[in-house]
């Protein structure tokens, strides 16, 4: 009966705003072109922008140290604020992936793969660019359809329990396992490896501590940023002190912006990103990391020169930065007309709501339609401030570049500790972030790719609590079958298998006969 | 390196799949008999990512041995000559080990600006006044964006700084 409350009431909702949509949205660019507003976006981007850049500082903490400064501004504001805070870090975190192969935050680890490769063919401007255009289209796309598809889309993901979750993340396993191209069996290798890292600490079901081996410093986990910057910023520079001897690992920069032959080339991956990163955005637990690993993989799949991804492609580049701004759009969606926050930095924004006294749900849009409506159009306000104030910056990073290795090696070591240091203020996550770094180097000298490994960390303890769920809520793994949605996800990731392994093999075995 | 050399590498690599699957699923044994809701205790994902991780460890061993025979690498015999292969690697591991020791001692400014020294001449720079000014150049500037401004405190060390 409750469950039929809230669809009758969603209902309500739904025609209330379709009915209200476009008059509310102009109302809201009204309010979101006020100065004041203007400026809050302005800095929230600018803020976000740097927290992106600055490996450590992501931007879920920053939005917790600023919660409690902003709570004496409107609600309008701080949310204005907070959403651009968000979304700056999507542009941001791109910088550093590409630059120097540190991921700024989470979701730009799979910007790292193609992004490092172009900055060291001397692309760096370009990479950079790419990834801040396809930011902006991406991000503009999707809030077109966070504003014309919120309410039916919130339905769809109403339907989403833990079995159609478990068959969701086990298509995402199955993605990550392709992955990894011609090494499918190392790919795996390290697609588990990093479920198994993402087991240790205490179990989120029964608080019993696993794989602590005794030590109370490993109750919390291994932080994936803290892995992250290990496996790819440390390893990186291990990996060069012998390539470099004192010499250059970048090739001469040729250019700072693309050409429009590159743009030509990069558009529809910015499209599609759009709509990859926008959809999934809407289910919880998908979070923008996830979703920039789909996107790149999808990418892989359909480009043209999918072939080349890993060796620095611009479509690899603009793939995840476009899907992982779209993802903001998505989440948003959920957050608004469910209450659900998707990932920790809309738990943030709950947060934030609630102390200003917006409670999300399906009757947000009739109780406080300025509020919603006036951050919805700030946010495309915000995303153009965000291109506006990265496209021209792009000169000064890339500059960067010409420091000499001798001396930026060094220093990416040293940003590295700052990195996992500042996780949580402690030397034990600088020696985790050693060890990951060890482990980078290992794995990228005998080709185990680390990209499964850090998607294995992230949906991990999704797969595992869905996993469990499943099993608790339907007996046994049999319960699948009725579930059309779970069984249909299993069944695209069988076909998918079969594609991805039957193809290397009947094309081996072709030219064997010939 | 040597195609047995990559050879050796990769059935190491099995093998230590193999052990860490070991491991996990040995640690995760012990668990059943904990909190369990509804028959799912909180060993029994960690259990199957190590059973997974045991078959595949065996899986790569056995595909790295299919691929054709083995001989000891002159390298497995001498271990002073893997030293000296990766000597560099090895030594920047170790100045980084000490710069995490010395950082919690000498605090940030003044560990960071000695290790950027060190691994500056080893990647490489040789002028001093340059090697100086950018190493405590970088250190100060660092400290004054994460910690001053930001508010990352910083590792202090006994010192203030």
């Amino acid at each position: 009966m409750k469950n039929l409350g809230l669809r009758n009431l969603k209902v309500t909702a739904t025609k209330d705003k379709n009915m209200e949509t476009l008059p509310w949205l102009i109302k809201g660019f009204g309010f979101a072109l006020q100065p004041d507003k203007l400026l809050y976006a302005l800095v929230g981007s600018f803020l976000g922008t740097a927290v992106g850049v600055l490996p450590g500082l992501g931007p879920t903490a920053t939005m917790a140290l600023l919660l409690t400064a902003l709570a004496s501004l409107s609600p309008v504001g701080g949310l204005v604020l907070l959403a651009a805070v968000y979304y700056g870090a999507m542009y941001g975190g791109s910088t550093t992936s590409i630059m120097v192969n540190i991921p700024g935050e989470a979701a730009s680890v799979i910007t790292c793969l193609d992004g490092y490769p172009l900055a060291r063919q001397g692309k760096a401007g370009s990479a950079l660019s790419v990834a801040a255009i396809s930011s902006v289209v991406a991000a503009v796309l999707s809030l077109v359809g966070l504003v014309l598809f919120a309410p039916p889309l919130a339905e769809v993901a109403l339907a989403f329990g833990p079995p159609e979750y478990l068959g969701l993340t086990i298509f995402s396993l199955a993605l990550i396992v392709g992955l990894s191209g011609k090494n499918l069996r190392k790919g795996f290798i390290a697609a588990i490896l990093g479920l198994a890292v993402s087991t240790v600490g205490l179990d989120p079901m029964t608080a019993v501590p696993r794989l602590t081996f005794g030590t109370t410093r490993m109750l919390g986990g291994i932080d994936v940023v803290v892995a992250c910057v290990g496996l790819f910023g440390i390893s990186e520079v291990l990996l060069n002190v012998r390539l470099v001897g004192g010499g250059e690992i970048y090739a001469r920069i040729s250019r700072l912006y693309p050409t429009l032959v590159e743009l030509r080339q990069t558009l529809a991956s910015m499209v599609r990103s759009a709509f990859i990163g926008f959809f999934p955005g809407l289910l919880p637990g998908c979070t923008a990391t996830t979703i920039s690993f789909m996107a790149y993989e999808a990418e892989r799949r359909i480009s043209k020169r999918g072939h080349l991804f890993g060796s620095g492609v611009l479509e690899g580049v603009a793939a995840p930065e476009g899907a992982n701004n779209a993802a903001v759009s998505g989440q948003f969606v959920t957050l608004l007309s469910l209450g659900i926050p998707t990932s920790p930095v809309m738990a943030m924004l709950l947060a934030a709501m609630m102390i200003y006294g917006v409670q999300p749900g399906p009757r947000v849009f009739v109780d406080h339609p300025d509020v919603v409506w006036t951050v919805i159009a700030s946010m495309f306000v915000g995303n153009v401030f965000c291109v506006v104030l990265n496209l021209p910056l792009i000169g000064l990073w890339v500059k960067l570049l010409s420091l000499p290795y001798r001396f930026l090696g060094p220093m990416i070591m040293v940003l590295c500790l700052i990195g996992a240091y500042s996780v949580e203020n402690t030397m034990f996550d600088v020696w985790i972030m050693l060890i990951f770094g060890l482990l980078g180097v290992a794995m990228r000298k005998l080709d185990y790719p680390l990209a499964p490994m850090v998607m294995g960390m992230i949906i991990g303890p999704i797969l595992e609590r869905s996993f469990r769920q499943t099993l608790t809520m339907l007996g046994s793994l049999w319960g699948i079958m009725g579930r059309p949605i779970a069984l249909g996800f299993l069944a695209i990731t069988l076909v998918y298998l079969a594609v991805v392994l039957g193809v290397p093999y009947l094309r081996k075995r072709k030219n064997r006969e010939q | 390196m040597s195609d047995n050399d990559r050879k050796i590498q990769h059935l190491t690599a099995g093998i230590l799949v193999f052990l860490l699957g070991l491991v996990i699923s040995v640690s995760s044994i012990p668990l059943f008999g904990r909190v369990v809701v509804k028959d799912v205790g909180p060993g029994m994902f960690p259990l199957i990512v190590g059973i997974l991780l045991i078959l595949l460890g065996l899986f790569e061993a056995f595909a790295t041995i299919r691929r054709g025979s083995l001989t000891a690498s002159p390298n497995a015999k001498n271990p002073i000559k893997i030293i000296s292969q990766y000597f560099l690697e090895f030594v920047l591991v170790g100045i980084l080990v000490l710069y995490f020791i010395f950082i919690n001692i000498f605090g940030f400014l003044v560990s960071t600006a000695g290790f950027l020294m060190i691994t500056s001449i080893i990647f490489g720079a040789r002028k001093w006044w340059e090697i100086i000014l950018v190493s405590v150049g970088a250190s100060v500037g660092l400290f004054w964006i994460f910690d001053w401004l930001l508010s990352l405190t910083l590792p202090r060390g006994l010192l203030i700084f």
